[in-house]
Parts: C-alpha cells; sequence; structure tokens
C-alpha cells in the first residue's frame, strides 16, 4: 500500500497543483511581469522598465491609502483581538446558553464582505440621520465604521480560536496555580496568557493581513468617498488599475509593493510572536 | 483488486478533468453577436425586446453585457481581454477613444458609417473612421409643468413672470426657484430640485454635465475651436457655477449632509413621484421617469430649461446638445465577426424592426439618415430636446466636456464638490484645485 501511494503521488497531487499554477502561480507571475510593462489588456504591453513605480508616487494617493490602512488595521486588530479573547473567556465560564451564544457570534463570519458593507452602509446611514450626515460626510466616519464592521465580522472567529486555546490550558496547571495564591491578574498573565499564545500568534495573525487585505467592505461602505480619503490599499490599487487609463502598469507595480510589504509585516509579526510561544 | 480500483479511479478523475477543463472553455456560438453596453437604463430593451426579434429575423444571437454605472471602463478592459471578446463596445469621444487604439476597427467601408449622415460626426483618427456615434442627446433641467403652473397661479408668487416659459436667465430662475421653496407646502413638494446625487458613482451629473457650463463659456472666449483639448482651463466662470451650483443646494429635497448616499435613481424617482418640481439631466432620463411605479408626471408637463447660470447674453443659449455614445467595431475579431456586428447595427438603425425600437423603445434621437421626421423618438424629453435644437435665435451649448483631459479629472472634481458640500472646502478652493489638476492630469495624459 505504502508502495503504491508514493508511485501514485503524482497524479493525486496533479488536480490540486493544476489549480494552483492557474489560479495562484501564473497570475502571480503575470502580475510581477506586467509590473513593468504599459498596458491595456493585460496579454498585450510595452516594456516601461521602472517607470510605473515611479509612477505610484507622482502623487499622495499610495502614501495616502496606506497610511489610512496602517491605522485601520492597527485599531482592528486590538480591538478585535481584545474582544474576542473576552467573550472567549465569558463563554468558556461554563455560563447557561453558552453554545447559543457562540453560534450567534460566530454567524457574522458567515456573511459575505460585499453584503455586509451594504448593511452597515444602511445602519450607519441611519444612525447619523439624526445629525444630518452620511458614512462618507467625513472620513472619520468611514475610518470607525470600518473598524466596527470589521469586529462585528471577525470577534466571533477568532473568538472560536481563543475558545479552543482556553480549554487546552490543562486544569493541573490553573489548580496549581490556584494553590499558590495566584489572584485573577497574576492567573490572566503567568498562565492563561502564555498558554494560549499559539492562538494569540494565529488571530494576531489573521487580523493583521485580513486587515491590509480588506477589499469588499471597504468598497461596499464607503467606496473609498469622500475624495479617497476612506480608501485602503487593495482598494487603491484596484481603482488606479480599472479607474484610469494608462495607470493599469502602475496598478500592477502598486501591487508589487503591497504583496512584499504584507509579506515582510506578516512575517515580522509572526518571528515575533512565536518567540512569546511556550510549551505547555 | 485494490491495483484496478485505484487505476479505474485515476483514469475517472483524468477524464472528469477533461471534461470539467472543456465546460468552462466559453466558445462563442457560430453566429453571435457580442455587444458591451454602456447604458443601464436601457439594458433591458436589448435583452428581452431587441435581442429575439434580432434573431427571429436574420438568424444571428444578440449577446448583451451591460456594465453597472460608472464602471464601463473596467468592464471593458477585462471583457476585451477575454478569448470571446465583444465585437461592438461604445466609447466616449477622443479622450476614450485614445485608450482603446488597439482594438478599434476602420469603420470606412461598413454599411453602418454609409447610413451616418453628417460624416463629420464620426471619429477619425489617421484617416480611419474609428467611431460611429448613434445617439444625440441634451441636457438642462428637466421640471414638472404641472407643480410649475400651480406656483404661478398662486396670488402670493414673488415674481412678475406667468409661466416657466418665461424664465430666460438666471436671475429670473433664482427668484422663482426661492420663491417656490417657500412655498414648497402649498405645492405639494418636498424641495424644487431633486437631490444632489453624490453618492459614488452617482455624481456625474456635476463631475461632467454641470461643469460643462463653464467650460463652454471659457473655451468660447478662449477661441478654442469645438473638441481640441486645451492644458489650460482657468475657470474663469466658477462663480456663475456656484450660482447654480448653491441653488440646486439651497432649494433641494435632501438636506447637505444626506446628499452622499443619493443616486441618480433617487433624483430621478424624487422627481417622477412630484416630490420634487426639477432635475438636472438629459433626454436619456426618461425611461426613469416614466418606468417608476406610480410616476405621477404626465408626460406633456415634462419640459426642459437651459442651465442658467448668470452668464451675459445667456437668454439666447439653450440646452447643452451633442454625443457622448459612440460605438466601436472590435479589430481583434474575425472579419466574420466584424461584419456581423456591423450587420447588427445596420439593422437595428436602419430596419424597420429596429428602428421601431430605437424610436419607442431606446428613445434614441439619433444622427443616421435611415430615420424619417416621423421616426424622431416620441417620448417627451427627446420631443423637447428636438424642440430646443430647433428653436429660433437658441443656439446650443455644445459639450465640451469630451476633452476634460482623464476619467480622473472627473473624480477628482466630484470629490471637489463633495468637500464643498461638506464645508471643508470654500468654492474659491473647490475652483483652484479644479483649475490644478486639470493641469496636472493634461501633462499626465500628453
Amino acid at each position: 500500500m505504502q508502495k503504491s501511494i508514493q508511485k501514485y503521488a503524482a497524479l493525486f497531487v496533479l488536480p490540486a497543483l493544476i489549480c494552483f499554477v492557474i489560479a495562484f502561480l501564473v497570475p502571480m507571475i503575470m502580475g510581477v511581469v506586467l509590473s513593468f510593462f504599459r498596458f491595456t489588456t493585460v496579454l498585450d504591453g510595452k516594456f516601461v522598465g521602472w517607470e510605473n513605480y515611479r509612477r505610484i508616487f507622482i502623487n499622495q494617493e499610495f502614501t495616502n491609502a496606506l497610511w489610512f490602512n496602517v491605522r485601520f488595521t492597527v485599531v482592528s486588530m486590538i480591538t478585535i483581538n481584545v474582544g474576542a479573547f473576552v467573550l472567549a473567556s465569558l463563554l468558556t465560564m461554563g455560563l447557561r446558553g453558552t453554545n447559543v451564544f457562540r453560534t450567534v457570534f460566530f454567524m457574522p463570519n458567515l456573511i459575505g464582505g460585499i453584503v455586509l458593507g451594504w448593511i452597515w452602509n444602511l445602519i450607519i446611514n441611519g444612525f447619523l440621520l439624526s445629525r444630518g450626515v452620511t458614512v462618507v460626510s467625513d472620513p472619520k466616519y468611514g475610518f470607525w465604521g470600518l473598524v466596527v464592521l470589521m469586529n462585528w465580522q471577525n470577534i466571533g472567529y477568532m473568538m472560536v480560536i481563543y475558545i479552543a486555546g482556553l480549554q487546552n490550558i490543562p486544569s493541573e496547571l490553573i489548580e496549581a496555580a490556584r494553590i499558590d495564591g495566584a489572584g485573577r491578574a497574576t492567573m490572566l498573565k503567568s498562565v492563561t496568557l502564555p498558554s494560549i499564545a499559539p492562538s494569540i500568534t494565529i488571530c494576531t495573525f489573521l487580523t493583521l493581513t485580513g486587515g491590509f487585505r480588506l477589499f469588499d467592505q471597504n468598497l461596499a461602505l464607503t467606496a473609498g468617498d469622500p475624495g479617497k480619503q476612506t480608501e485602503m490599499l487593495a482598494l487603491n490599487i484596484f481603482n488606479t488599475f480599472y479607474g484610469r487609463s494608462g495607470f493599469e502598469g502602475v496598478g500592477q507595480a502598486k501591487a508589487v509593493l503591497f504583496t512584499i510589504l504584507v509579506a515582510l509585516i506578516a512575517l515580522t509579526q509572526l518571528a515575533f510572536s512565536r518567540k512569546q510561544e511556550v510549551e505547555a | 483488486m485494490k491495483k484496478k480500483l485505484l487505476l479505474s479511479l485515476v483514469a475517472l478523475m483524468v477524464i472528469g478533468s477533461m471534461l470539467f477543463g472543456a465546460g468552462i472553455q466559453e466558445t462563442a456560438p457560430a453566429k453571435e453577436v457580442y455587444f458591451l453596453n454602456f447604458k443601464p437604463e436601457i439594458a433591458d430593451v436589448y435583452e428581452s425586446k431587441i435581442a429575439p426579434v434580432f434573431e427571429r429575423e436574420t438568424g444571428i444571437k444578440l449577446k448583451v453585457v451591460t456594465a453597472a454605472s460608472g464602471t464601463y471602463a473596467q468592464t471593458l478592459k477585462s471583457e476585451l481581454a477575454k478569448s470571446n471578446p465583444p465585437l461592438i463596445f461604445q466609447t466616449n469621444g477622443p479622450v476614450g477613444l485614445a485608450d482603446s487604439l488597439n482594438y478599434t476597427a476602420d469603420l470606412r467601408n461598413t454599411d453602418f458609417y454609409k447610413i451616418l449622415a453628417d460624416k463629420s460626426m464620426a471619429l477619425e483618427m489617421n484617416g480611419q473612421v474609428l467611431a460611429i456615434p448613434y445617439a444625440v442627446e441634451g441636457y438642462g433641467i428637466i421640471y414638472n409643468d404641472a407643480i410649475m403652473r400651480k406656483y404661478f397661479a398662486l396670488p402670493n408668487k414673488a415674481v412678475a413672470i406667468r409661466s416657466a416659459e418665461e424664465i430666460t436667465n438666471f436671475a429670473l430662475l433664482k427668484a422663482v426657484v426661492e420663491d417656490m421653496q417657500k412655498n414648497r407646502a402649498t405645492l405639494g413638494i418636498q424641495g424644487v430640485f431633486a437631490s444632489t446625487s453624490m453618492a459614488s458613482g452617482n455624481d456625474w451629473r456635476w463631475q461632467t454635465h454641470l461643469v460643462n457650463v463653464p467650460l463652454y463659456w471659457e473655451l468660447r472666449d478662449k477661441n478654442i475651436p469645438f473638441g481640441q483639448p486645451t492644458r489650460n482651463f482657468d475657470f474663469t466662470y466658477a462663480n456663475q457655477m456656484r450660482n447654480i451650483w448653491e441653488l440646486y443646494l439651497n432649494n433641494s429635497t435632501t438636506a447637505r449632509g444626506l446628499l452622499g448616499s443619493k443616486s441618480v435613481d433617487d433624483s430621478m424617482a424624487e422627481f417622477a413621484l412630484g416630490q420634487a418640481a426639477m432635475v438636472q439631466n438629459g433626454n436619456w432620463g426618461a425611461s426613469q421617469i416614466l418606468g417608476v411605479k406610480g410616476n405621477q408626471v404626465a408626460d406633456n408637463d415634462i419640459k426642459f430649461l437651459p442651465i442658467y447660470t448668470g452668464v451675459a447674453g445667456e437668454e439666447k443659449y439653450g440646452l447643452s446638445i451633442g454625443t457622448e455614445n459612440y460605438l466601436c467595431i472590435n479589430k481583434t475579431v474575425s472579419s466574420e465577426q466584424q461584419k456581423l456586428a456591423d450587420q447588427f447595427l445596420t439593422w437595428l438603425f436602419s430596419s424597420t424592426s429596429g428602428k421601431a425600437f430605437v424610436k419607442n423603445d431606446l428613445m434614441f434621437i439619433t444622427p443616421f439618415n435611415t430615420f424619417a421626421d416621423n421616426e424622431l423618438p416620441t417620448d417627451p424629453l427627446a420631443k423637447d430636446v428636438i424642440r430646443w435644437m430647433n428653436k429660433d435665435g437658441v443656439t446650443s451649448l455644445s459639450w465640451d466636456f469630451s476633452v476634460i483631459p482623464s476619467r480622473e479629472w472627473k473624480s477628482i472634481f466630484g470629490a471637489l464638490l463633495a468637500d464643498h458640500i461638506a464645508g471643508r472646502k470654500s468654492w474659491a478652493e473647490v475652483a483652484k484645485a479644479g483649475a490644478d489638476a486639470w493641469k496636472s492630469e493634461f501633462d499626465l495624459a500628453n
């Protein structure tokens, strides 16, 4: 049996490999190559060297989007993780109806980003109606609107991961700590948090990269209005590519920079968090 | 045994993936015309009315895809790269055409070009005819004459004139509008003007159409011929634009702060439902008024006023009339397919059944010699555009916005207008930033 699996391994890998190549590898390579071309449609173009990369910075658009995105990611990463951890702690205390609450909190995650964006657009506009403004009247409404939206969507998901982490803390460890006279704060700091460090790693990784990659929610909630002031990187790239003729290559170059940037940030974060993890 | 099972499984998988692969490959039927439509308001006419009749009469399938409002350029870009690209697509003028030069076939020898009445209207480049206009359109301030009559019958009205027809300049318009707004409860309206729609993708009535008015006057002052790109737009008529812009905002159905969520559809619905007396739009909006459920406006009460802004001598000027609707045929497809495209367009604009659709459903005022006078559209707005075009002693404003240096400029200007509504920018700042952006966009594009 072992032998025949080895024999057919290549065949079994094939379907997944084909999908990977078609849907990921080819577009990725094409993307990098196209960032050095001036083109209208992706199949014909003229080589222009680093010109597209230079043209990214002819105005403040990209740096503004980057700055807005960084602020958004930091805020939403903190609020989502704190919120998810608090909920997870509450829902592992053995309260009545725990399972119902877990399900309810998880549910928003099942709705697509565009739909969520529209729904929250209605909710927030309805809420702001009394002030006579809309979510796109001022960038700060858009910013906090997006933070609320992301929290609503992601807290439930992260909560599930934290619950799994919390349930994995050995009860002997908790008992031992209690006997040693650890108070609530000490317990949290010295027992709970170090034990769930792997969950923290994965959750911060997911929220960090998720914050940078945010697109549909951004598009549906504010579409970057007013005047691109709530435009994040992914939406800015999309708008550069599709919204400006002659800037397709620039959009592509932005996408390449964006990939490198997110990869760097994510790897740094992973390396940092891994250090905090302990073997329980 | 196990080996056989494994082998047959593998074989199944391979066959399956081959079938699947064949399934996703989109092959066009032998005779199909793929038209990428620009106008969402009439998408349904193409799909449910024209396509079946065209197929019945010629045996050729018609596939119509419509890009969502404000997304035509991006849809076109991705559709053109596909293995089954559109045969017919639209361009909005010289600036738009420059982007798709690699895809536009020479139309000089097509039947479609032959029926164009005034050949100078086609877009030519390097001796080739690349795009042919198919609809002449006009825009201005659409008003509901029933509400206007009601106002002019008020005993306490503040103006001397007695009908909307007598409004011939900005001062009169302003006096009437402001007095109407005061009496809005009596008139049964929520505001004189329908919402100044500023939702994303819905600000083209201002950043393209309204700004055309100051653009037109400035270019004429500078003796720049129509259609010639210019690096300098100094916004010399900024104050005139401000006149009408603030009139719209101050006498609206909707408070300033809420305009960011209003779409053109919302504004047109307000007009159709009788909540507003006026709305700035063009004759293409007819279907959005007549087609609204619960439409309160009688056909013969829908009329046009020019967009008066307070320019000296504006009494002698009419609606803004022109076109940004040109059709191109894709040159990358086979010559048979190009012929099919030509056949469809010629059929639509010259056969009896095609012309009936153009007149009654698409409601285009066409520039083709195949249409007799009694075949012009009969919807109230098109009729009124034709009336204004032929009015004695009145000159129409041309569509100079075709020389706006890029689509990006329109977005920038739209955002500036939004900033002005929100009170973040004064009008002087809007005008200056608009003029500066024009220069930088012009330099980027040239």
